[in-house]
């Protein structure tokens, strides 16, 4: 049996492969408060746990029973004789599948290799809230969520804040690690976007923060399995070609950033492409099914602006139009900003009121 | 061994627990002479080790274009010398800075800017044991790693450095920590109580001389501070754990030390006192009805309760989120549905 492990800061991911009556599990538990530092005396109690949730035996006079793999987020895990392969950080995990991974954890950002654990600006993170906050509160939310990493947010405003937080933290990363955001394609993992209700909010907080300023493609890992996949592919190709594809990130569509007011021509090759008129400052959806394949033309109405075609494939939300601008400005006025805020969440459906073209 | 139902396994939390392990290091504030060994068993008045330190340091930044340096550099002062003086001012109205101390003097001079650096005269600093414990480890010449037995009250989070002091309980639980609850006699004390220290109320612990606070919680915004404060819960206005007040009621005037970087209130044990409150090796458990949580939710953030009822399946949360839910009974008698991430089983 091998037993590929990711202790996060909240929980630990684990899937278990060559079980005695075949096939593979996969599950997630939470691991204890105020532990991001992990020892080895907590992997034995992952494992003991690992065999009362999946009732195979996995541990056997104090010893694992199975081949083990271990990934994490910090770099301070002792060498342990347990396993057979030394323990990767989350960064090393994620950059052996060479793809663009952004993974917001409860406690770090990791995009690729690089890592984030810059402490977080509290006026930044109140500037994406659509409704009046005291920093003071929004300091204690984040604090408290330091030290109760796993607790999930109950309230729409709390889901805000955490979807605030996320933005904030993922702008810093990429500055601080002059992370380039024309990136073509990125798989989004971590729980505030494998949780978010709405996968609209998905793709709303990676434009709000990555900015990319052409087109994007993206994809959402619901099952936060990619650094167990990266683990297995650094160490055990075959057990990487196992995972099933019900782990298998979701496409969630193909996001294009446009400079101006503009015509967008879609056509999905069935005859007379459809017209739409796009205005400058909005966001719009258009619901290209999975599966589906369009060209998209778009000609500006300002002579300053290009035109350009772009081949699309639907996902799982469509294809979004951002018309906000790059950067993106958010309005200083308080109300201004939390009206503004509101409107981009309705026009993508990020607050399930969605206004699909 | 029976299965776990991986939804409703939850973190388990300690708040109070007797360890025969407790490790405390006790140093001294530069390097001296450490007097004792390994495996030596010390009593609170033991010295440890001792140093020659000055025991006060200032420091004060002055234009020289204004004031003018009155004492060359290494020279040694009695109080009430004066150090320096201002240009240009009527004789009657002189303006002085006066050495606060005996002590000696070193001066820096840069263009326009001059620092007096003053010290008292290096006096004998003992380091004293504080508790009875075992010695388990020293650091040559600076510190002293000392294993006993012990009462550990596990925190959310902590400020500060490492003090020890006497237990004294004020007010209540649930309440936050007044201004008029803070008085001279506190001096020296490691102070707990209330469900909330503002900044005012830290301020004055510190002027006082408290050596600590313990209460629930703090505003995040006052965490930078040279003075020690252990939260019992998290940040905000959360009441003191039930458990941990009824416990430390009980250890009224005991010495304890607090530990703001492992985020421990550590009570020696004495004689008689080893009614072992638990150990702490599991780290997660399933939740069962009938057991005790606690909730990290507002607006029952850090209550407790009695779980009546776990659901089977999860449900959609007033944010979207999905999460199996748990029925609690709070200790108010009041009933309240959460979500199980949001609750820790309390032991």
């Amino acid at each position: 049996m091998t037993i590929a492990l990711d202790f996060g800061s909240a929980c630990v991911k684990a899937v278990l492969f060559g079980l005695p009556r075949g096939g593979s599990r996969y599950f997630s538990f939470s691991l204890n408060f105020k532990t991001p530092i992990l020892s080895r005396a907590t992997l034995m109690s992952a494992l003991e746990i690992i065999g009362r949730i999946s009732g195979e035996k996995v541990l056997g006079s104090g010893k694992p029973l199975a081949k083990i793999y271990v990934c994490l987020g910090l770099p301070v895990y002792e060498d342990c004789d347990l396993l057979q392969a030394p323990v990767l950080l989350t960064g090393q995990a994620l950059s052996s599948l060479e793809i663009n991974v952004l993974d917001v954890g409860s406690q770090f950002v990791h995009f690729n290799d690089r890592v984030g654990i810059n402490p977080i600006d509290v006026s930044a993170v109140v500037n994406w809230l659509p409704f009046k906050a005291e920093v003071s509160d929004i300091a204690s939310y984040i604090e408290n969520k330091k030290i109760y990493s796993s607790i999930l947010p109950v309230s729409p405003r709390d889901l805000y804040i955490e979807q605030a937080i996320a933005r904030v933290r993922v702008r810093d990363i990429l500055k601080a690690q002059q992370v380039y955001s024309d990136i073509g394609e990125l798989y989004l993992t971590g729980a505030v976007f494998s949780k978010a209700p709405y996968l609209e909010q998905a793709i709303l907080m990676v434009l709000d923060s990555l900015q990319p300023p052409d087109m994007i493609k993206l994809w959402l890992d619901r099952n936060q399995i990619l650094p167990v996949a990266g683990l297995l592919k650094y160490y055990s190709t075959q057990d990487y070609l196992a995972l099933g594809d019900e782990l298998t990130p979701i496409f969630l569509g193909t996001a294009i950033s446009l400079v101006d007011s503009c015509e967008v021509k879609i056509d999905l090759g069935m005859g007379e492409s459809q017209s739409i008129t796009l205005t400058s400052g909005d966001l719009y959806i258009f619901p290209l099914k999975s599966g589906e394949q369009a060209s998209v033309r778009v000609e500006y109405k300002s002579s300053k602006s290009k035109g350009k075609t772009y081949e699309v494939i639907g996902g799982e939300v469509g294809v979004v139009f951002d018309l906000r601008g790059r950067p993106l400005i958010i309005p200083e006025s308080v109300s201004l900003r939390q009206e503004r805020l509101r409107l981009w969440d309705n026009q993508i459906g990020a607050s399930g009121q969605i206004e699909r073209i | 061994m029976k299965g776990y139902n991986v939804e409703l396994l939850r973190p388990i939390i300690k708040k109070v627990y007797f360890t025969k392990k407790a490790f405390l290091e006790r140093g001294l504030p530069q390097e001296g002479e450490i007097v004792c060994k390994v495996g030596d068993t010390v009593k609170p008045f033991d010295i440890l080790g001792s140093t020659f330190v000055s025991l006060d340091k200032r420091f004060y930044r002055l234009n020289t274009k204004e004031w003018s340096i009155k004492v060359a550099d290494g020279a040694s002062l009695n109080a009430g010398d004066i150090l320096a003086s201002k240009k240009n001012i009527l004789p009657f109205k002189k303006e002085v800075i006066r050495m606060p101390f005996s002590g000696s003097v070193s001066i820096l001079v840069d263009k326009d800017v001059g620092q007096i650096d003053i010290s008292s005269f290096p006096e004998r600093y003992n380091l004293i044991s504080g508790i009875n414990a075992k010695v388990n480890k020293l650091i040559e010449k600076t510190s002293v790693l000392l294993e006993t037995e012990a009462y550990v009250v596990k925190t959310a989070s902590g400020v500060g450095k490492e003090v020890i002091g006497e237990i004294k309980t004020v007010g209540n639980f649930d309440t936050p920590l007044l201004l008029s609850q803070l008085s001279s006699e506190l001096t020296g004390k490691i102070v707990i109580g209330g469900s909330f220290a503002s900044n005012e109320v830290i301020n004055k612990a510190q002027a006082l001389g408290v050596s600590a606070l313990v209460v629930g919680g703090i505003s995040p915004l006052t965490q930078r501070m040279n003075f020690t404060v252990l939260l019992t819960e998290g940040f905000g206005r959360i009441p003191i754990s039930k458990k941990v007040w009824d416990y430390l009621q009980t250890a009224q005037l005991k010495t304890a030390i607090a530990v703001p970087s492992r985020r421990q209130l550590i009570i020696p044990s004495e004689n008689g006192d080893d009614n072992n409150i638990g150990n702490c090796e599991q780290f997660v458990s399933e939740l069962r009805v009938g057991g005790c949580v606690q909730i990290f939710v507002w607006p029952n953030f850090g209550f407790y309760g009695e779980v009546l009822e776990t659901g089977t399946s999860p449900v959609k949360l007033p944010s979207g989120i999905e999460d199996v839910l748990v029925k609690v009974k709070l200790e108010t008698g009041e009933i309240v549905e959460v979500p199980v991430s949001n609750v820790g089983i309390l032991e």
